[in-house]
């Protein structure tokens, strides 16, 4: 699962991560620093 | 660092690997410049901070005392900008931006702590609880939390925004 700090969608992306969490699963997450399409620094 | 994530993610798929990284939680810690794995998110180590908001625009982790609410007047035909922070679509400027200018306007309300004396890491689920009237139905309620800089700079960490109406009593936004 991939995520920025600056993506608007990181608050379900985190909670989709708690889901498989708690339903057992291993999920994979990596949160970079990045809006949803780009860097924080890019347009 | 982000083609070189999806092609290891590929590469898994492709091969029919079964293990991504050696822990499953790789985030970059904004600040300190720096990747860190770790086993869980939230890491581990984590542990609940409560900052309070104080009657003198201050922001400590003291209890505030009683005090008269604070307030301010929101005009539609002048509405609140907003400056960078991750509810922003393309070709509206970067994420991480100065917000002193937003900061000054007379429908913001600012809450600063003392110049830290050492590097604060904040990491994790971040809320903010909010005791609040409005005179209108309808009322947005933006919550930003910036980093200033030595200079004075006020730069986007995170944010949130609520949309309340009358008949909500209680949120979490």
């Amino acid at each position: 699962m991939f995520s920025g700090w600056h993506d608007f969608m990181l608050p379900s992306l985190v909670r989709d991560y708690n889901n498989l969490i708690k339903a057992g699963k291993k999920p994979f997450l990596t949160i970079g620093p990045w809006t949803h399409i780009g860097g924080a620094s890019a347009e | 660092m982000r083609f070189q994530e999806e092609i290891i993610w590929l590469r898994l798929h492709a091969l029919n690997g079964n293990i991504l990284h050696e822990t499953p939680v790789r985030i970059y810690v904004m600040g300190a410049e720096e990747w860190r794995d770790l086993s869980s998110f939230p890491p581990e180590s984590m542990h609940l901070q409560r900052w309070y908001l104080q009657p003198d625009g201050t922001l400590n982790s003291k209890l505030p005392p009683a005090s008269k609410p604070d307030h301010y007047q929101y005009d539609p035909s002048d509405p609140t900008p907003s400056v960078g922070g991750a509810g922003r679509f393309p070709g509206t400027g970067p994420a991480r931006q100065d917000n002193r200018l937003l900061e000054a306007r007379l429908d913001v309300l600012t809450f600063t702590t003392k110049e830290l004396s050492r590097d604060l890491e904040i990491i994790g689920p971040v809320e903010a609880e909010l005791y609040i009237q409005s005179s209108q139905e309808y009322t947005d309620f933006f919550v930003c939390i910036t980093d200033v800089e030595p200079p004075g700079k006020s730069m986007n960490v995170c944010d949130g925004l609520q949309r309340l109406k009358h008949s909500h009593r209680k949120m979490n936004a």
